[in-house]
């Protein structure tokens, strides 16, 4: 059991800066706190001494909602917001369901009554991040003077230490995809139905023109493990503005596998996850285009 | 505002005191901010219902309704409790049996036990949600709880008659 003497629970957002800035390494921020305490009995990482609980700040628990104008609309989304909350918020589910769809991958239920978005971010493995990646997300920080904006993939490659406070989430919505078929895929590879970390996670948005058969504003995802969450910028080439075909099936299975850098582990090897992340992609681009296109 | 003000406002003693509902009975208690929950039923308030197994969330053995929804107490810190009410398997001890302890044991689902009250507990959280779950719910209900003595046949036929009504 492993206890702490002190946990601060300011209830603002200045005064939770202050106290961080103040205990410096010394503490650690807590929202639902599931990540940090498996962490902790784990013995994985090491219980600071003061915990600043979030729970009392209004900025960081802002409800799921719609904000900005038609056209440049975004759904804003608290990084205090449970997982289950996300799962069962009628704007999510109707704005990004990709986004639906990840949370209710992550753990079990109980789980998801109390984890929160930011903190399954913040763990930079998250089983959400690449749903959040494909959406473009932009992550909205305090550094104790003003609110900043950081898009989640620029996050990820520089996420070294956090000493700003994560505020909430921002999805854009208005994708000026016109009116073709628009699609969206996330699919969880673990080694058992539910309740289990992943062994390999693919997330992807984007547009498919099914007269021509042409593909548009795709984003490609792929995590899992104890691998930071990357984007596929290279795969989407491949398949932005070219025609569904055999040829960029597997074109893009061979630079999936070029892209993506898993490693080792007990349960799976690297090139197992490389084949599992690039077979999923193949799949779901088979599932979209495939049934307009017998493949020669 | 100014950095003197959030140390006094934000300051507590060693060991404050909390005050929740346990059980529907108003509980005030006195310890470390982040001693966790299940410690705090089964060693401080006698309570040994709630069973400590993994200790990391995984086996849903330690589970409680905080709010009417199942949470993992292992995970919980005290102050996470406060102004909540919580509820333990304690709690269904009444004159009769309560038709989801009923089931288990109608259908022998339970070897050893230990993860009953959690497996319990997690079912009463659906259906505390929704009066007519589905089967396929019920299942995704106790997705977080592991039976180690592989009673899974037998509970899964309390989640099909539970389902059939």
């Amino acid at each position: 059991m492993i206890t702490n003497e002190k946990v601060w629970r300011p209830d603002n957002l200045h005064d939770a800066w202050i106290l961080s800035s103040k205990l410096s390494d010394q503490c650690c921020f807590v929202s639902g706190g599931t990540w940090l305490r498996t962490q902790w009995e784990a013995g994985t990482k090491e219980m600071a001494p003061h915990l600043i609980s979030l729970d009392k700040v209004p900025e960081v628990k802002e409800d799921i909602s719609l904000k900005g104008q038609l056209g440049q609309e975004e759904v804003v989304i608290g990084a205090s917001t449970t997982l289950a909350e996300m799962i069962t918020n009628p704007t999510l589910n109707e704005k990004a369901p990709v986004l639906v769809k990840a949370c209710k991958n992550i753990a079990g239920p109980s789980i998801r009554n109390q984890g929160t978005i930011g903190g399954n971010i913040l763990s930079c493995v998250g089983d959400a991040i690449p749903a959040l990646i494909v959406l473009n997300a932009k992550l909205m920080w305090f550094n104790g003077d003003e609110l900043v904006y950081q898009s989640i993939e620029e996050w990820l490659l520089n996420q070294d230490e956090v000493r700003d406070i994560l505020v909430s989430i921002h999805i854009p919505t208005d994708k000026s995809k016109g009116e073709h078929y628009e699609f969206a895929f996330y699919t969880k590879v673990g080694r058992r139905e539910s309740f289990i970390p992943s062994l390999v996670t693919v997330a992807g948005t984007g547009c498919y023109r099914k007269g021509e058969g042409i593909f548009s504003h795709v984003s490609l995802s792929v995590g899992g493990g104890n691998v930071v969450p990357i984007r596929l910028p290279n795969t989407e080439v491949k398949i932005i503005n070219n025609e569904y075909s055999s040829e960029l099936l597997y074109n893009v299975l061979r630079q999936v596998q070029q892209d993506y850098k898993p490693i080792d582990d007990a349960f799976g090897s690297a090139a197992y996850k490389r084949k599992v992340a690039g077979n999923l992609i193949v799949s779901e681009l088979y599932r979209i285009g495939g049934s307009n296109h017998a493949l020669e | 505002m100014s950095g003197t003000k959030t140390e006094l406002s934000s300051v507590e003693t060693r060991h404050p005191s909390f005050v929740f509902s346990l059980n529907g009975v108003e509980t005030k208690i006195q310890t470390a901010s982040s001693r966790r929950l299940v410690d705090l039923l089964r060693t401080d308030l006698d309570l040994p219902g709630t069973k400590i197994g993994c200790e990391i969330g995984r086996c849903g053995a330690c589970m409680v309704l905080i709010d009417g929804k199942p949470s993992n107490s292992c995970l919980t810190m005290a102050y996470q409790c406060e102004g909540k009410d919580v509820e333990t398997i304690e709690g269904m001890n009444g004159e009769s049996l309560d038709p989801v302890q009923k089931l288990f044991l109608e259908e022998g689902a339970l070897q050893c036990g230990y993860c009953t009250p959690g497996m319990v507990m997690s079912l009463k959280g659906l259906l505390k949600e929704k009066e007519k779950p589905t089967y396929e719910e019920m299942k995704e209900s106790i997705s977080g709880n592991i039976c180690r003595c592989t009673g899974y046949g037998g509970i899964n036929r309390v989640l099909r008659k539970l389902s059939e009504g």
